[in-house]
């Protein structure tokens, strides 16, 4: 099976949407079965993207699909953020340039099975090289990354674990994140406990409200997630949360998330969220 | 500030190994906090000088706290210092899930 990207996938709900969309194949691909991803006419990729691509290679080459993942080429900004991201590395085995080389704006893929201390500390090292970061401001993004990765430890029984993508962008003044796990999704997770939890839009409504959790750990409270959309939220950020067929999208600092249908089955959870670097 | 004068202050980041998960520190923090507590002491939890702090983390301590303290916040027994607005606003939101669900 050959899938082919291209055009911008940009670090934004819309394009990440037609991006789940056209990857559907690929994400219900059967284990044995091979497939490559063509991403060479790609004009942009972001880290929102690169975390979806990673997992789903690693998830790819755990079932024995032999994928293959053509990353672009040309322009050349792009692909150096792919040898920079790690991209590269990942599906061709070539080396990633040292995380503190002075044109990287990305940190290398991370691939984690536990929420420690030390998760966001090479976002914050990139982002303290790029711009002046205010404390509260670095609490915000620590803390967003921690909310996270604690859920996909605490509920994901992801088999890879969780991929991480950041990535600073000096134009916009803003960080870019991408967090991607291949678990069971927030509707199955959150059924545990909550037999009624019939789908993935229910299942993002009840956690972006808050109050509903799994109970998979004594520290499960159902707070996590929207702790996430307040913060982005005060701080003027965007977000979103892919799972299931559902995804739940939050732009700014007004209003609520929306949640819609996906229109298809992403096989795990994703979130993704920016957060300006600026007080 | 609302605790007596001999309130024994607990500095979490002195809990913290970088490379351990996140809930392993806040047990630590929690079970300290609890035996002193236990004992008929006032505890002060701070995390002024810890970085990244989630609601797990609250929620590990205050479970803890909660069982020694039945659930009762408001005996002035206990209190969190924390460093930041994001630090206060994730700690408010556990101590308030901790009190409407109970200890686990």
């Amino acid at each position: 099976m050959i899938v082919k990207l291209d055009g911008n996938l940009d670090d934004d709900d819309r394009p990440m949407h037609a991006m789940m969309v056209a990857l559907k194949d690929i994400h219900a691909t059967a284990t044995d079965r091979r497939w490559k991803l063509h991403c060479g006419e790609c004009q942009y990729v972001g880290p929102w993207a690169t975390a979806v691509l990673a997992a789903a290679y690693i998830e790819g080459v755990r079932r024995q699909q032999h994928p293959r993942l053509v990353l672009p080429e040309v322009p050349s900004a792009l692909a150096a953020y792919c040898s920079f991201s790690g991209l590269r590395h990942l599906v061709r085995k070539e080396p990633t340039p040292k995380a503190d080389h002075p044109e990287s704006e990305t940190i290398p893929l991370e691939q984690f099975t536990q929420a420690s201390w030390d998760r966001s500390n090479r976002i914050i090292a990139l982002l303290r090289r790029h711009t002046e970061l205010d404390s509260e401001r670095e609490e915000q993004i620590r803390s967003c990354v921690q909310e996270v990765t604690q859920n996909i430890v605490d509920h994901a029984d992801s088999p890879i674990g969780g991929v991480l993508s950041a990535r600073y962008m000096s134009a916009s003044r803003e960080v870019r994140v991408g967090i991607v796990d291949r678990g069971i999704g927030i509707a199955r997770s959150l059924a545990r406990e909550y037999p009624d939890t019939h789908n993935s839009m229910k299942a993002l409504q009840r956690v972006t409200q808050g109050g509903f959790t799994s109970r998979s750990r004594p520290n499960n409270m159902g707070i996590g997630v929207s702790n996430l959309f307040l913060m982005v939220k005060s701080a003027g950020g965007r977000m979103a949360i892919f799972t299931g067929d559902a995804f739940a999208a939050l732009h700014g600092s007004a209003g609520s998330p929306v949640i819609q249908s996906l229109g298809c089955d992403f096989p795990g959870t994703g979130v993704f969220f920016t957060l300006p670097t600026d007080a | 500030m609302l605790l007596a004068m001999d309130a024994t202050v607990i500095n979490a980041k002195d809990f913290i190994d970088e490379k351990k998960p996140v809930i392993d520190s806040a047990a630590k923090v929690g079970d300290q906090a609890a035996s002193i507590l236990r004992a008929g002491g006032s505890v002060v939890v701070s995390v002024q000088d810890v970085r990244g702090v989630s609601s797990s983390f609250f929620n590990v301590i205050l479970s803890r706290v909660a069982i020694v303290l039945h659930n009762d916040f408001g005996d002035g027994r206990f209190e969190v210092q924390t460093g930041n607005k994001t630090q206060a606003l994730i700690y408010q939101r556990s101590l308030d899930a901790v009190k409407r669900h109970g200890p686990q």
